[in-house]
């Protein structure tokens, strides 16, 4: 019987691209300065929405969603859902500081110093990408609870989704070279993604059934999640870093921003539904 | 308060369901529609409104079939996994050991759902929180044996201060193996910290349905430990990726 079904798979999508944009767009301008700014504060914004709907998505998927305060009346070092909901919490209230000050020009540099606050909140944004993994696993689902990579998979997952968000939504602010450097980012995220996937299912195999997470949505996984969501944009990418590379020019694409966001929600519902049925 | 629990002996159970209907009457709970499936286990399956079932397993043995009872319901685990699972601390353990949910504060997380090992809690569509025995806390409290204790008819189901019923369990154990029950075990003596509710099982616990290890989940601290660690490497990995892919390099060129 499915317990967590569709609205939480779109929960943890939402989450892990809300916390994926803030820590990508936290690097972007800690890293690359001044001329990234106004596309991590995209970013930003992007983050806020994401984890506002995400957390609409959270609370609606409770049998008693009047009552969700409750989760914050105390913290249990033992639930990994107390510690998530604290995260969230945190996280939400960070990125709306974020977006606020951000709006307030020049606030944000003279009173508190940028450069550590979007740091912590990067920070943030890792760990609320990475809990709803760790989440998983506390359970008594034996796909789920018989490894340690979904934490990672999902902050990868959610790092990838929420750079081709960021694409779609801050293409008129990527001048120069940044389309390049997000495509090169991207990528960094999707091999990483690929290379968790192989070694979680050659965890899996250890268990000695059919691997729980393809068994049911074959097709969905490994058309939409491995080609549509990884292999395909891995190759765009890059195509886009190559043509950079020999011609200097850096274009906005909007394909493989699209299809990376259409496989990150596929991985997300294969991965929650179909160990539970 | 001493530990209570309740030791069921599958070898002394007759398959008569009186404790599923004493655990319907003390706990208030209606009966549901079902259907004749060709077994006598019914209703089908623990349900918002089940807490306790007498689960039939068929065996044929020459030409005749040997039933297989098992009761079916919470353990009352020491070690409780839906409790410590439970973010809000609706899942509640009573001074004589029993879990039990306050419904006063369910969310209808169903985190407790995904914790237990057993399928044990249920979710109600209507009330949105979950539902399970109770240990028939509210009885123990006030010293009477649980419900459903109390009307079984054979002594398959006794209750009593938990140590007490292990010596009680290991010297009938000690029986059925001298009388040619070789398979005989028990299972929830050690499992999870010790159940509340543990069985002397006349077969292997698989042969039931139950998990030969159930897995400790939320009190694991190594498991979260390595999970954190195994994800904290890959935001590394990827921080530093990034990191490689945004950083300042043109200005060196440039001069």
């Amino acid at each position: 019987m499915v317990h967590w079904g569709t609205v939480i798979a779109i929960y943890l999508y939402l989450g892990g691209m809300a916390g994926g944009i803030y820590f990508i767009s936290s690097i972007m301008e800690l890293a690359g300065g001044e001329r990234f700014r106004k596309a991590a504060e995209v970013g930003y914004v992007l983050s806020f929405v994401a984890i506002v709907l995400g957390s609409v998505f959270l609370i609606l998927d409770l049998g008693r969603p009047g009552r969700f305060l409750e989760v914050l009346t105390r913290f249990k070092v033992t639930s990994p859902m107390s510690a998530g909901s604290w995260g969230v919490f945190a996280f939400s209230v960070w990125s709306f500081i974020t977006v606020i000050l951000v709006g307030v020009r020049g606030f944000l540099n003279s009173v508190i110093p940028r450069g550590p606050f979007v740091a912590v909140g990067g920070g943030l944004g890792a760990f609320l990408a990475s809990y709803t993994g760790v989440l998983l696993s506390e359970t008594s689902i034996p796909a789920w609870n018989s490894t340690p990579f979904l934490g990672p998979l999902f902050f990868a997952s959610g790092v990838s989704t929420g750079i081709a968000l960021l694409t779609l939504f801050a293409r008129k602010r990527l001048d120069g070279d940044s389309p390049y450097r997000l495509e090169l980012a991207d990528n960094v995220a999707i091999g990483v993604e690929l290379v968790i996937l192989l070694f979680l299912f050659l965890q899996l195999k250890s268990l000695g059934v059919p691997n729980p997470i393809t068994l049911h949505y074959p097709g969905l996984f490994w058309i939409g999640v491995i080609l549509i969501g990884l292999v395909v944009p891995f190759v765009l990418n890059f195509s886009g870093i190559y043509r950079f590379r020999t011609k200097g020019e850096a274009k906005v694409s909007l394909i493989s921003p699209i299809l990376i966001l259409i496989g990150g929600f596929i991985l997300r519902y294969v991965v929650v539904i179909s160990p539970q049925l | 308060m001493e530990r209570k629990g309740v030791l069921i002996d599958m070898s002394k159970c007759i398959g008569c369901r009186a404790c599923q209907i004493a655990c319907k009457e003390w706990n208030g709970l209606p009966p549901e529609k079902t259907r004749n499936n060709g077994t006598y286990q019914n209703p089908p399956r623990l349900s918002t409104t089940t807490w306790t079932l007498i689960e039939f397993r068929e065996e044929a043995v020459g030409d005749g079939v040997v039933w297989h009872f098992r009761r079916v319901g919470c353990h009352h685990c020491w070690d409780a996994n839906c409790l410590e699972a439970c973010p809000v601390g609706a899942i509640k353990r009573s001074p004589s050991g029993m879990v039990y949910v306050d419904h006063s504060r369910c969310i209808g997380c169903k985190n407790c759902v995904m914790a237990c090992p057993f399928g044990v809690p249920q979710i109600d569509h209507v009330t949105g929180m979950m539902y399970k025995c109770t240990g028939c806390y509210d009885r123990i409290e006030n010293g009477l044996p649980p419900a459903c204790a109390k009307a079984c008819p054979t002594g398959a189901l006794t209750f009593g201060p938990v140590s007490q019923l292990k010596a009680i369990a290991q010297e009938r154990l000690r029986y059925l193996w001298m009388n040619g029950y070789r398979r005989a075990c028990l299972y929830g003596d050690k499992e999870l910290g010790g159940f509340g509710f543990f069985y002397i099982l006349l077969r292997e616990p698989e042969f039931y349905g139950l998990p030969k290890e159930p897995k400790l989940v939320s009190k694991n601290f190594f498991n979260v430990l390595s999970n954190s660690f195994i994800s904290l490497l890959t935001i590394g990995i990827v921080s530093l990726g990034a990191i490689f892919a945004f950083r300042e390099r043109t200005k060196s060129k440039e001069d």
